[in-house]
Formats: C-alpha cells, sequence, structure tokens
C-alpha cells in the first residue's frame, strides 16, 4: 500500500491497484483524519504566524453590521459606503477590543448593546445609555476596549466624535 | 483542542485593576492597566525601556494615575509627543482618561493614543 501525503488532500493511495473494500474504507477513513489533521495543523500554523508578526484583520463594512465577540482586535472601515453604517456592538465583555475607521464622507456610527455605555473620546467620559458614537469624515478613527462590563472605553482617537443626540 | 483563552484564535486584551502603587513588569507587555476603586494616587513604575515593550492606562477614579519612567528614562508628553525630563511621571485624575505607551527606543515611551489631560510631573 502506498501513500502520499499531498498539501491539498493529506494522505493519498498512490499505488496502481486499487484497495480492496474493507481496505479502501479504511483509507477513506484515514484520508479523512489526515485531511482534518492537515486543516488544523494549517490553520493553528497560520494563527501562530499572525500572532507573532501582529498582523490585525481589517474589514471593509458599507451597510450595517453587527459586531462578533470573534472579531475582537478587528479594524473596521467604511470604506465605499454610500450611506450611513452603523456597527451594533456585542455585549461589552472585559478584554474585547475594536479599532474604526471612517471610510467614507458617511456617517459611521458605533452602537452600544442595548443601554450599555460608551466614553465620549474628547473627555473620556461615558455616555448615556445605548447611545452610539458618530463621525462622517473620511480618516476620522477610535479604538475602543472594554475594561469594565458594560462599558466601552476610549484609547485614542482622530477626529470629531459626537454621541448621539 | 480550543484554547479558551482566545476569542476567535485572538487572545482578549489582559485588563489589571490596580489601587496601590504597583511595579509593572515585562512580562506584562500588552496588559491594560485601570485604577477603579482606587481611593488615592496610584503609581505605576515602568521596567527600563525596552524596544516593543507597550501598556495601556486607564483612569477609572477621581484620583492620580501616574505613569512613571524606570530611574532617568523618559516618557513623552501626549500633547505634544515631545520626551520629558529625564526620570518624570506622566499623570491624570479624571476618570476616563486614557494612554497608550510603546518603546520604540531604549530608555524613551512614546505615546501612541490619548484620552484627557496628561501632564508631566513639575
Amino acid at each position: 500500500m502506498a501513500y502520499v501525503n499531498t498539501a491539498a488532500e493529506g494522505m493519498r493511495n498512490t499505488s496502481a491497484t486499487p484497495l480492496p473494500a474493507d481496505a479502501t474504507g479504511r483509507a477513506r477513513l484515514a484520508d479523512g483524519f489526515f485531511n482534518a489533521a492537515t486543516a488544523l495543523l494549517k490553520f493553528a500554523a497560520q494563527s501562530i504566524a499572525w500572532s507573532l508578526i501582529g498582523l490585525r484583520t481589517v474589514t471593509a463594512k458599507t451597510a450595517n453590521y453587527t459586531v462578533l465577540t470573534t472579531d475582537t482586535h478587528t479594524v473596521f472601515t467604511t470604506v465605499g459606503a454610500s450611506g450611513a453604517v452603523t456597527f451594533a456592538l456585542p455585549a461589552a465583555t472585559v478584554g474585547l477590543e475594536y479599532f474604526f475607521r471612517v471610510g467614507a464622507a458617511q456617517e459611521l456610527r458605533i452602537d452600544p448593546n442595548g443601554t450599555e455605555t460608551i466614553a465620549l473620546p474628547s473627555t473620556g467620559v461615558q455616555g448615556a445609555a445605548g447611545k452610539y458614537l458618530t463621525a462622517d469624515a473620511d480618516g476620522e478613527t477610535v479604538r475602543i476596549i472594554c475594561t469594565k462590563a458594560g462599558q466601552w472605553s476610549v484609547f485614542g482617537s482622530t477626529g470629531t466624535w459626537t454621541a448621539e443626540a | 483542542m480550543a484554547d479558551l483563552r482566545t476569542i476567535g484564535g485572538h487572545a482578549p486584551r489582559t485588563v489589571s485593576v490596580k489601587t496601590a502603587a504597583y511595579t509593572v513588569l515585562s512580562g506584562d507587555c500588552g496588559t491594560l492597566f485601570t485604577t477603579e476603586g482606587a481611593s488615592g494616587a496610584v503609581t505605576f513604575t515602568l521596567p527600563a525601556a525596552t524596544v516593543g515593550l507597550r501598556y495601556d492606562f486607564l483612569v477609572k477614579a477621581t484620583q492620580e494615575l501616574r505613569v512613571d519612567p524606570n530611574g532617568t528614562e523618559t516618557i513623552a508628553l501626549p500633547s505634544s509627543g515631545a520626551q520629558q525630563a529625564a526620570g518624570k511621571y506622566l499623570t491624570a485624575d479624571a476618570n476616563g482618561e486614557s494612554l497608550s505607551v510603546v518603546c520604540v527606543k531604549a530608555g524613551e515611551w512614546n505615546v501612541t493614543g490619548y484620552i484627557g489631560t496628561w501632564t508631566i510631573e513639575s
């Protein structure tokens, strides 16, 4: 029985003689395990590489988007937006971090979850319950981190961010 | 096996609350320090400024939060970016003020973001 490990498909039977039925079943099962293991290793290697390099994920949104906890550390932009774009934040959980960059001359709104709050960048003071932050000039940025459940603090901004009236 | 300390493969920021003076460790790199619950000034003494170290600070009480460079090392004034006098600390005391520092040159701390009014030790 001859096998070769391919990058795309994992371990494959390369012999000219077809395998017996039961052996083929076992081989397919083995193929499945090898493919799964290969995919897992690739994912792990990529995650480690990104972590070591420190690259951030940059995601452009031109329509409203519900931000996920799994988006933590992502940089969201609105490049190409033709109208206001609202980013609805997940429940503020300690350690979550997001970056936003206005990418068009349209409003970018950052909306806390339910009655949670977000700080006004110009003062650092938490805003009213449930009120969003907004900016609409290309290039304006803000970085927010949750340091206390239910609240978002600001760790740097450019431009003019205001709270929902 | 999934690492429960990560979210989507990314580690959430480490947030550490201090209500008394604390000597920051190089091993704390990447940590976000806050002063929630502090009843007096809290001084964070930085480790020797080594390229690549970075920290964030958030005032979470109406008390001074001081960021003190190691020995005669220096730290930039957030409003100007200019390195200050040897050994002088930065301070802020309003709830919500924040500061992000990183070392890009041995012996010096640069500011990469801030909120509020940070002043230098007089």
